[in-house]
């Protein structure tokens, strides 16, 4: 419903604009911040006793052009579950409560700030497959850097964006805050209540269109 | 040699210093005033007025030198910027081993029966061999210097911690000279965060036996010593759950020296050392043990070549054999031998010029195999002023657990894996289906490592301009290539890594030492020592000149880009160093002694999570710790009264090593 409205108003506003000065009249970019994204997972390894249960748990899925957490089995973008981040492009990898992928989402891991990635780097795209996550699970290879003990904190590594391609074919980028509730400033593993990402994105509304 | 105080301090300090013998710096005797090497005494007097019992607390006085614990708690030291794993620690030349994290711990060692403490910066592996990049610190025991010798003491302190020494000496003419020492040493611990279960230090207890003999004879001596050191300790998180730590070591070794003639001489050294550490962990449902077993035998046989009054060559032989059985291991057991040859020789080429050269070639079985030659100069430019210049290789092979580690952490289940294991260990974790994704190729995990190696430069200016000033300045850089690091090899399908270890980083630490002692009047001098360390890791460098490092202000904000000058340095490595020791006689029978270090700022994590140290990374902040100790003699008596850590300074989370102030009092008893 919420797209048929956007796909409406995209259309006339484009009527619109061509019909009053003879030019295309583009969407604004979407720029935002999410707060609080709750990604819990089951299993992985016990605290105290080191056992390892598989992991477990519905995905939290997100959908850029809403700006919203969605529970829709085909209108979504990328999904979070502990620190695992998968997208609605490519395969499963057959993990317990996984969503099939029913779009052509795909993601890639940009080098830079929110300012300074301006271009989509098309052949960087890549999808989910049954051989892996296309944002590669473990600290340090993807999106956070894990700080071992004493501290034990996940931190979102800095100079990391991660650019989409929607399921539908726009484009979006999103920088990773924090992983801790509220965002603290300073995060402690032990009191502060992990997996709740909090993000800044852009989201390009506008078809075909690959620079922000 | 025992500090009398109807002597000046002016005669002590400064003229016995120039007569000092040091044999570390080139395995025979040798006068402290003329070596090229930058080589420092830490005498029987400092140590008996610093009251130190342990060989982290003597060390941390010294400029330059820093104790830093590992994740483990173990003290290990800091030289020229360089870790602990980099330095060797020997007794009367024998190496210390039981380095379970490539720290080794130096609580572990009293030193109640050390004579002095012999320290060489800079590479020295053209004489030792593995390990001796940053420096080689030689502890010399005690030997008898009365027909009969007897001295006790006891030592307590905060934290109901005691410490009870025995030194016994005994020379005869007919049976040689024999040393005994027992040293007994007890503490409660300390609890620095009282909100989890553990202490920051348990309670503990050790003892150390040593006993020495030396026979000498017309163109022969003999000489051999045995040590023994036990420890427990025990952890308790509930009544439920607890455990205890054994740790034993013991060290054998002989030494035969004979002269066929004024001009050529043979030694023959022989040692065994053993170092075992079980942990013990029991709860209500599971018992775990873990284990770390490891020995050593070393024999080298050196020939001493007077070839005229001042020059002399000195050719060397040696065999070494290393054993580790430890859990987490991928094999039970694990052995490893090793031969070396070397030769020194100490010249002059004018009457005030001499110089050293050295070189080693080690012979491994299981990497490349090392030379390692070395070249030292001094020179006399006037009375007043010498001038010193070493260059050295140094390496350090890959230790064990850089090899054959096969740990998996029970806590969040990811595992390190040692090198020489690793593709195994990825094959078999694949045929269990347990691997996710392979991040290094299978082709980059064959081979050998390679040892790493060092290059240290020493530049040193003496300078005394009248018997009240000794100023000591030393330039140095250390530049070690190789360095094994660990990285992310693969990840498990339960999402964490396989780490393993790789031949990567090259690391730089350089700056300078400057150590002056000042004699104000017969009752008073002092002591003041700076140095300025800078060290970099090039390949962060070099990612930072690229543009790829970026950092945040916090840990909620957007990241910006960094450049070369936001970088900080290697991982807790201070700029500045201050130590000051000050002592004073009011009498031939009081006296007192004050001793402060200054520690400058210096960085623990990267806290921000782009993998090097920044200055927009959490720090540790500077500290100064300082201690006071007044000392009242009574005939053969002296006691000691005092403070350490006067001014209390604590940083839980980041110096568990400092309990805060201690107040304790020593007895001493001398016959």
């Amino acid at each position: 419903m919420k797209n048929t409205i956007i796909y409406l108003l995209t259309i006339f506003l484009f009527i619109s604009s061509c019909s009053k000065d003879d030019e295309i009249k583009l969407l604004d970019i979407v720029s935002n911040k999410y707060e609080n994204l709750y990604a819990p997972q089951s299993g992985g390894v016990d605290q105290r006793t080191g056992q390892f249960t598989p992991i477990s748990g519905e995905f939290t899925k997100f959908n850029f052009s809403s700006g919203q957490i969605t529970s829709s089995d085909t209108e979504w973008d990328v999904a979070f579950r502990g620190t695992s981040i998968i997208i609605n492009g490519g395969k499963s990898l057959g993990t317990i409560d996984e969503p099939n992928r029913t779009g052509n989402a795909a993601v890639y891991i940009a080098n830079g700030t929110m300012t300074s990635i301006l271009e989509i780097d098309l052949p960087m795209f890549l999808q989910d497959s049954e051989s892996g996550y296309a944002i590669a699970t473990g600290g340090g290879n993807s999106w956070y850097t894990y700080q071992g003990p004493p501290v034990n904190l996940i931190t979102p590594t800095p100079g990391r964006i991660l650019v989409f391609r929607t399921f539908d074919g726009k484009y979006a980028k999103m920088e990773i805050l924090s992983y801790y509730k509220n965002a603290p400033e300073s995060p402690d593993a032990y009191t502060d209540e992990s997996r709740y990402y909090t993000f800044n994105y852009e989201y390009q509304p506008n078809e075909g269109i690959t620079n922000f | 040699m025992t500090f009398s105080f109807s002597q000046s301090l002016k005669d002590t300090v400064l003229q016995n210093e120039l007569n000092e013998v040091i044999v570390t710096a080139t395995k025979t005797f040798r006068q402290l005033s003329n070596l090229p090497l930058p080589a420092k005494l830490i005498s029987k007097n400092e140590i008996d007025k610093s009251s130190s019992s342990r060989l982290s607390d003597i060390l941390d006085d010294q400029i330059g030198i820093f104790i830093v614990p590992d994740f483990g708690g173990a003290n290990g030291i800091q030289i020229q910027g360089l870790d602990s794993q980099y330095t060797l620690i020997l007794i009367d030349g024998y190496p210390l081993i039981g380095r379970q994290s490539g720290t080794l711990d130096l609580d572990r060692i009293s030193i109640g029966n050390i004579d002095k403490i012999e320290i060489i910066k800079g590479s020295s592996s053209s004489l030792y061999g593995t390990d001796a990049i940053g420096g080689v610190i030689n502890l010399i025991t005690s030997k008898a210097m009365d027909s009969i010798s007897f001295d006790i003491s006891s030592k307590i302190s905060s934290y109901s911690s005691k410490e009870y020494d025995l030194n016994f000496g005994r020379i005869s003419k007919e049976a040689g000279v024999l040393n005994a020492y027992f040293n007994l040493n007890h503490s409660d611990g300390y609890d620095l965060i009282k909100s989890d279960l553990l202490k920051t230090v348990e309670p503990f207890k050790n003892y150390t036996g040593f006993l020495r003999y030396n026979f000498e004879r017309e163109n022969w001596s003999f000489f051999s010593s045995i040590r023994i050191f036990n420890e427990e300790q025990d952890f308790r998180y509930n009544e439920e759950d607890f455990g205890i730590i054994a740790t034993t070591e013991n060290n054998l070794n002989s030494s035969l020296n004979y002269g066929i003639s004024d001009n050529l001489k043979f030694i023959l050294d022989n040692y065994y050392t053993q170092y075992n550490s079980d942990e013990n962990y029991l709860n209500s449902s599971s018992f775990e043990e873990s284990y770390f077993k490891q020995s050593l035998f070393k024999s080298e046989f050196r020939s001493i070549i007077n070839v005229d009054d001042k020059n002399k060559l000195t050719l060397g032989l040696g065999y070494n054999k290393e054993e580790l059985d430890r859990n987490n291991f991928y094999k039970k057991s694990i052995s490893q031998s090793s031969l070396n040859s070397f030769i020194q020789y100490e010249g002059f080429i004018f009457e005030n010029t001499n110089y050293i050269f050295g070189a080693r070639y080690d012979k491994h079985e299981q990497y490349k195999s090392e030379f390692s030659p070395s070249f030292s100069i001094r020179t006399q430019i006037n009375d007043l002023i010498n001038a010193k210049l070493s260059i050295g290789k140094g390496f350090k092979k890959p230790d064990f657990r850089q090899l054959y580690f096969n740990f998996s952490n029970s806590n969040s289940g990811y595992s390190v894996i040692g090198f020489n294991v690793a593709n195994e260990v990825i094959s078999n974790l694949r045929n269990l289906g347990q691997l996710a994704n392979l991040i290094i190729p299978e082709n980059e995990l064959t081979g050998n490592l390679t040892p790493e190696n060092s290059l240290s430069i020493n530049l040193g200016f003496n300078f005394k301009p009248n018997n009240n000033l000794l100023i000591d300045l030393n330039l140095f850089k250390n530049q070690i290539n190789n360095l094994i690091d660990y990285r992310v090899i693969a990840t498990k399908i339960n999402g964490q890594n396989i780490f393993s270890y790789y031949n990567l980083n090259k690391v730089i630490t350089q700056g300078f030492e400057i150590n002056s002692k000042i004699v104000l009047s017969n009752n008073f001098n002092f002591n003041i020592g700076y140095q300025f360390l800078l060290t970099r890791d090039v390949d962060a460098i070099n990612d930072l000149k690229e543009g790829k490092i970026y950092a945040r202000l916090s840990n909620n904000s957007s990241a910006f880009k960094i450049n070369k000058d936001d970088y900080y340095g290697l991982y807790n490595r201070s700029k500045n160093n201050i130590n000051l020791k000050l002592n004073y006689l009011f009498n031939d029978e009081l006296s007192l002694y004050f001793k402060s270090r200054f520690r400058s700022k210096y960085g623990l994590t990267d806290s921000n999570g782009n993998n090097l140290l920044d200055d927009y990374d959490k720090f540790v902040e500077s500290h100064i710790i300082s201690d006071l100790s007044i000392s009242q003699k009574f005939r053969k008596l002296n006691i000691t009264l005092g403070v350490d850590n006067l001014f209390n300074y604590t940083d839980p989370e980041n110096i568990p090593n400092y309990p805060g102030r201690i107040i304790y009092s020593k007895l001493s008893f001398k016959l």
